[in-house]
């Protein structure tokens, strides 16, 4: 493949259109019709996204398929996860082309499977974080430096501050808590949140311009 | 004990006594007090101040895994948008959202709402709308374009409701159940901002607790005005509902007291490895 296929043309797409938005979100006023011809482009997304998924659908069949051809690392793991993609792939499918429902979701047994199966099994794996902290309480949190001695002591006040149980001991407990959330914490998290704006608005002229071009994958 | 028998203790006798304790008040409620923190309160005040008739934005921004926190969250919020006689039109970002909502709605309104006189006028469910920010900007922008039929297949051009809504600045306030993104920043960037800022679309938010700190720079800038903080959260808001609206249950007392539970027995593990760990400094031990 040319180079003006692999890194020209990807490059002046984004460049085009990177630009057309910045200049509608910027310059042009709301309900124009310059600025609500953008919203077309804005709605490709959708689109994108979409192919994306058949991508990553075809990605995760061709990983485990080969992953169970070797023989690889929980191959008996792989099988389960091909036949929970295949058949609710086929139970989703057999809902639209049956008519049961306009809409994949309203299809009862697509329903049944997400509502019985899914759902209780994702909260399950979730909620084995609850296990896991508490280990990890009593075989790691440790006050070693001044650092880790603040953040096990603030971390004890905000457990205690934000469950019923702190109130009861102590009602300076949850104000506490609430102070801790509020002053301290906002400040760090603002420091942090504008730094990761303004690192992101650099990348993305970076980008914009050519200069920033790993998105496109190893030059060679 | 010293520190290399701390770190071999085995771990399965920790989960084994989490799981006992955190059974006892989910079996034996222990009924502890709720305080309400400032946060939810912000919530109760932003929804109660709306006048009846208002429109509001009910966002199921959250998969399967938050349920626990999230969904009492959404479910108080309804009932008080419901009796408040506020016009909602519920939608997820999520595709794991969308069922969520269906079931949520379906609690608060009934089964079968969709066939209810009511629905298209003071309810709509739009289920999963595709695009996550882009079909956030596109609803904010537009909500007649972001999906062309509801949650059930009607068309949106039949659903009355959605006509009174020519962008998000109609809005009386965006409810948003979120556990990541698009979540409230997302709102915050593609609604919020474009459509006249946190005075022309009030924000509330209902998030995971590990999510709440990174969310408090917009509450203090008044971009968000209120936030249900977890479970924690959800039991205090379905406390204020309670108290105005008795027949409203409050679910999450055991929830809440079993959590109760589960902080303090982490703080004991934390104390007790740490005696042990300074007791083993102390005899000259390994230090790690």
């Amino acid at each position: 493949m040319s180079l003006v296929v692999k890194r020209y043309i990807p490059l002046a797409i984004t460049f085009i259109m990177g630009f057309i938005m910045v200049i509608a979100t910027y310059f042009l006023a709301p309900g124009t019709p310059a600025r609500d011809a953008t919203a077309l482009l804005t709605a490709t997304v959708d689109v994108l996204v979409a192919t994306a998924g058949v991508i990553g659908l075809v990605a995760l069949l061709r990983h485990h398929t080969v992953n169970i051809n070797k023989r690889g690392r929980f191959w008996k793991y792989s099988i389960i996860t091909l036949i929970g993609v295949i058949i609710y792939l086929i139970i989703g499918l057999y809902g639209v082309a049956t008519h049961e429902s306009h809409y994949m979701y309203a299809s009862e047994l697509f329903s049944w499977v997400y509502n019985s199966l899914y759902v209780h099994m994702d909260m399950t794996i979730f909620s084995l974080l609850a296990f896991f902290i508490a280990s990890a309480a009593y075989r790691a949190f440790r006050l070693r430096s001044l650092e880790a001695s603040v953040l096990l002591i603030v971390g004890s006040l905000m457990l205690l501050g934000r469950a019923p149980i702190g109130g009861a001991i102590w009602e300076g407990f949850p104000a506490i808590a609430e102070w801790l959330l509020n002053v301290p914490n906002t400040a760090g998290n603002r420091a942090i949140t504008i730094g990761v704006a303004i690192g992101a608005i650099s990348l993305a002229i970076r980008q914009l311009l050519g200069v920033e071009r790993g998105y496109l994958g190893p030059e060679r | 004990m010293s520190t290399s028998k701390a770190a071999g203790f085995d771990r399965r006798y920790i989960y084994i006594l989490l799981f006992i304790l955190v059974s006892i008040p989910l079996l034996y409620p222990l009924g502890l007090p709720i305080p309400i923190s400032t946060h939810t309160e912000g919530v109760w005040d932003a929804t109660t101040a709306l006048p009846a008739g208002s429109i509001v934005v009910s966002s199921f921004d959250f998969g399967p895994s938050t349920i626990p926190e999230n969904r009492p969250q959404a479910k108080a919020h309804l009932f008080l948008c419901r009796e408040l006689g506020l016009k909602v039109i519920a939608l997820a970002f999520w595709p794991g959202g969308g069922p969520i909502g269906d079931s949520v709605l379906s609690e608060v309104y009934g089964e079968g709402y969709q066939n209810e006189d009511f629905y298209g006028t003071e309810l709509i469910y739009l289920g999963y709308v595709p695009g996550n920010e882009v079909g956030m900007q596109t609803f904010g922008d537009s909500p007649m374009d972001a999906k062309g039929t509801d949650h059930f297949g009607t068309s949106v051009g039949d659903l009355p409701l959605m006509q009174e809504l020519e962008d998000a600045s109609d809005l009386g306030l965006w409810a948003e159940w979120t556990s990541g993104t698009p979540g409230e920043q997302q709102v915050i960037q593609f609604v919020q901002g474009r459509h006249g800022g946190p005075s022309a679309v009030p924000l509330v938010v209902g998030s995971t607790a590990v999510s709440v700190p990174g969310m408090m720079p917009f509450y203090a800038a008044g971009q968000i005005v209120g936030i249900l903080n977890g479970l924690a959260g959800a039991g205090e808001f379905e406390w204020l509902v309670n108290r105005d609206y008795p027949e409203y249950p409050q679910e999450q007392g055991p929830g809440l007291d079993a959590q109760s539970v589960a902080h303090v027995l982490i703080i004991l593990f934390v104390v007790i490895g740490n005696v042990g760990w300074a007791v083993s400094k102390s005899r000259g031990g390994k230090s790690s």
